[in-house]
């Protein structure tokens, strides 16, 4: 009776789940927030044959905002270029699919109709699932409707084959309110991307996953989430969703807009790659393009702007918005440059993250999108100012996306621009590339970029005392930045060190220090777990908390620095860890901080040191 | 009655039993997973997640966190100080904050005002401090003619002469937040989020 009842209570349970699981999901639409949420329409994918047929034949062409050449702001009257890959519906009289095709990489079409009289309707629409591309550009995610350009066709049911003309996407709102030109901007800029990859790989049938992206003529995407006066464009990270900035307010002619910055737009796609083809470890976060910053983020960020100008083959980054001297619509218009950096010059002299010290490029965005950048630009240069290794692309990419030696490799942790570096001088150091070694190892000191992890997630292991040479190390603290918070420098007033722990081990780290100079060092030390997110001591100040704490060891501000901390890793699970040694800086003048710190990191149970690697 | 007849007699009278009673169950069994408390469901939730099997692991959720575009040179924020009037001709006072993010040569700000707009007090473009980094910069100004009879909108725009390169930045403020589709994208967003959810479910 017993097991009857619990059979009754089980099955009940679970007809009473699936009925709240049938009722919410399952439909094309849905939605709780006030708004119904309307699913893409399927693609029109099947070509279908007649006989006899009509061969229809035309061509594509959308107009875009041109960037100036000297000034990098939208400037002059939209030209055009042709639409690559769309997808292409035909419908008849009473809106019933006959045919579905697409523009090849010319922006020309050719497609059969039945040979008889009859009127259709012909729509290019702002989406691709072909194998040249698999991206959807749509309005907005509640209707996730499409953007398209059609024309009315009139066959006479004798003609074998027939013209059609010249479909046009518009860049002026003048001329189509809702820009459809920069829809098709955006989807001919994830074209130009597929086809550079799938050309450096020699790889014909290359493409990349589906990418769907937001974009609306006047309105800002991160509204989405909130932030309505933040102008945006931004990758939606695990989600393949791409939301490019198209304005706000409505207002496209001096507000910041990125549909015609391709810059902006394979930026963010660049994400998309690094989130399905690569591996990031960014916390994400905000800085400016003269600071020091978390590597993780560095990296990311650095791919990104990288990979936007090796698609477009350009040797800068530019962000721009509103437009001018539109001959039509300059009415009402401004234009700025919001970002503009170049890539191909001297990391000493660069107006954007410049580079002094060895270790700094891995903290700096810019100075990794130079150093990739110089290192695949052709032809071979050894001069500081213009330097080029030409290392084939294909190489970076396989680095990039590596799964056994590259980065995608499961014995990659803290994913920075040294380790990216350590796998690509493995390649480069080999007979193929004798001839470009001197400009890689050029580019690498110029950028002040390190060929190992030394400078951040360097491994310590375990290691008897006597065996390790790299202890003491020295720690010289600079005062915090101060914009835009006091943020402490992660290059000169931390050390950061890659640690696995087995969970179960006793193991109890010690940081001994002892002083030199005019002024006490404090230095702290923590441990964070693997996906952490660097705490700053004004913020902890302020009452906030971080759990990406896994323990640490902070004495506030002792009056007497005794030069030691410790910590137990006993209750911590097995995984990988960082070591952050951290001189408490938040608050402190450079006169406060005018000494050094040599420490080293012992084990105290074994009586060991937690060697690093280099 | 034939054993068909009979063997369909005795199922719907044992239906009529079971079913309620199964109902009944349903709730109760619901009640005790509701009382359970959250420090219990945490460990079985934590003991799941230890398995970290593929098919169990939540979706990740996209959450971007406060940010704006950082490389940008000269960051512009713009707020009324007052509230803006429904008509009529009542002022406005318009505050605008101005960050120059690198050293410039020169900077500046200038009011793009419309038409029907008419000025208090304050000036309509003029020069910034090109040595005041990573501060604010604040300008401000009065206004009639501002109100929500209609959209009207008002640019601040913020300029800086850097590295042999014009940089800047505008921002816009509306008399008609409300109108805008920025003002309903969170509710669509929540759409989407809730639909997610539900098919979580």
């Amino acid at each position: 009776m017993k097991t009857i009842l619990f059979k009754l209570l089980f099955l009940s349970l679970i007809t009473i789940f699936l009925t709240a699981c049938s009722s919410g999901g399952g439909g094309s639409s849905g939605g709780g927030g006030g708004s119904t949420v309307v699913q893409e329409s399927a693609f029109c994918s099947t070509n279908q044959s007649f006989s006899p047929a009509t061969t229809i034949t035309g061509s594509s062409i959308y107009y875009y905002r041109p960037i100036h050449a000297s000034t990098h702001v939208l400037s002059g009257n939209p030209v055009s270029d042709t639409i690559a890959a769309a997808e292409i519906v035909v419908t008849d009289a009473a809106g019933n699919v006959v045919q579905c095709s697409s523009v090849d990489v010319s922006g020309n079409f050719s497609f059969a109709l039945p040979r008889s009289a009859a009127s259709y309707t012909l729509t290019i629409n702002s989406r691709a699932n072909n194998a040249l591309l698999k991206a959807s550009v749509l309005n907005d995610i509640n209707i996730n409707g499409l953007y398209s350009i059609s024309k009315s066709i009139t066959l006479d049911g004798l003609s074998a084959t027939q013209a059609v003309g010249q479909l046009t996407a518009y860049a002026r709102q003048s001329e189509s309110a809702n820009i459809e030109g920069a829809a098709f901007n955006i989807l001919k800029k994830l074209y130009v991307a597929n086809d550079f990859i799938r050309t450096k790989l020699s790889q014909p049938t290359w493409v990349a996953d589906k990418v769907t992206v937001y974009w609306k003529a006047g309105f800002n995407p991160y509204s989405y989430y909130g932030y309505p006066n933040s102008p945006l464009s931004f990758y939606a990270s695990g989600e393949r969703k791409l939301y490019i900035l198209g304005g706000i307010n409505g207002d496209v002619k001096t507000s910041d807009t990125d549909h015609f910055d391709n810059s902006v737009i394979l930026h963010e796609y660049g994400h998309f790659l690094e989130d399905v083809y690569g591996k990031s470890d960014t916390p994400g976060g905000s800085h400016n393009g003269n600071m020091i910053i978390d590597p993780r983020l560095a990296w990311s960020e650095g791919w990104a702007n990288f990979i936007q100008a090796a698609i477009l083959g350009s040797s800068y980054y530019a962000d721009t918005a509103g437009f001018c001297s539109d001959t039509v619509e300059s009415t009402g218009a401004s234009c700025n440059l919001n970002i503009y950096f170049p890539l191909d010059g001297s990391g000493a002299s660069a107006s954007m993250d410049s580079v002094s010290v060895l270790g700094e490029g891995v903290y700096r965005e810019v100075s990794i999108s130079r150093t990739l950048y110089k290192t695949i630009a052709s032809p071979i240069s050894t001069a500081v100012g213009s330097l080029r290794a030409a290392i084939p692309f294909s190489e970076v990419w396989n680095v990039f996306s590596g799964s056994s030696s590259g980065f995608v490799s499961t014995g990659v942790h803290f994913r920075n621009s040294g380790k990216f570096v350590e796998f690509l001088n493995a390649i480069v150091n080999t007979a193929t590339y004798s001839a470009n070694q001197t400009a890689w190892t050029n580019i690498l000191s110029n950028e002040k970029q390190p060929i190992s992890t030394k400078y951040y997630a360097d491994p310590v292991t375990l290691t008897f005392t006597g065996s390790c040479g790299k202890f003491p190390i020295a720690l010289s603290p600079v005062v915090d930045y101060s914009i835009p918070a006091k943020i402490s420098n992660k290059l000169h007033s931390n050390d950061f060190y890659e640690y696995y722990y087995d969970g179960s081990t006793n193991i109890q780290i010690a940081l001994a220090y002892t002083q030199s100079g005019a002024q006490t060092i404090n230095l702290d030390l923590i441990i964070y777990k693997k996906d952490y997110l660097y705490f700053e001591e004004q913020a902890e100040a302020q009452g906030e908390t971080n759990s990406t704490y896994a323990v640490r060891s902070v004495r506030a501000n002792p009056a007497l620095e005794t030069g030691s901390e410790s910590i137990s890793m006993v209750g911590q699970p097995a995984g990988y860890y960082i070591i952050n040694v951290k001189a408490a800086t938040y608050g402190k003048t450079s006169f406060q901080l005018n000494g050094t710190a040599d420490y080293t990191i012992n084990e105290t149970v074994s009586g060991k040191v937690l060697c690093p690697t280099n | 009655m034939s054993d068909k007849l009979k063997r369909l007699f005795v199922y719907f009278h044992r239906a009529s039993f079971f079913i309620p009673l199964s109902v009944v169950a349903g709730f109760v069994g619901m009640a005790i997973f509701n009382s359970l408390d959250e420090n219990s469901f945490s460990k079985k939730k934590s003991h799941g997640a230890e398995r970290t099997l593929a098919s169990f692991q939540k979706k990740y959720t996209f959450k971007p966190s406060t940010i704006e575009k950082h490389l940008a040179v000269v960051k512009v924020t713009l707020e009324s100080q007052n509230d803006i009037p429904d008509s009529g001709n009542a002022s406005v006072v318009l505050k605008g904050k101005i960050v120059l993010t690198q050293t410039p040569l020169a900077a500046k700000f200038r009011w793009l005002l419309p038409e029907d707009v008419q000025i208090i007090h304050g000036s309509t473009q003029g020069q910034l401090d090109p040595n005041l980094i990573g501060v604010a910069q604040e300008v401000e100004i009065e206004i009639s003619g501002f109100d929500q009879s209609a959209q009207k909108i008002i640019s601040l725009e913020g300029q800086a002469l850097h590295a042999e390169q014009t940089f800047g930045a505008t921002v816009l403020l509306s008399s008609r937040p409300q109108d805008s589709m920025e003002y309903l994208a969170p509710s669509m967003k929540e759409s989407v989020d809730q639909l997610a959810a539900d098919r979580e479910l």
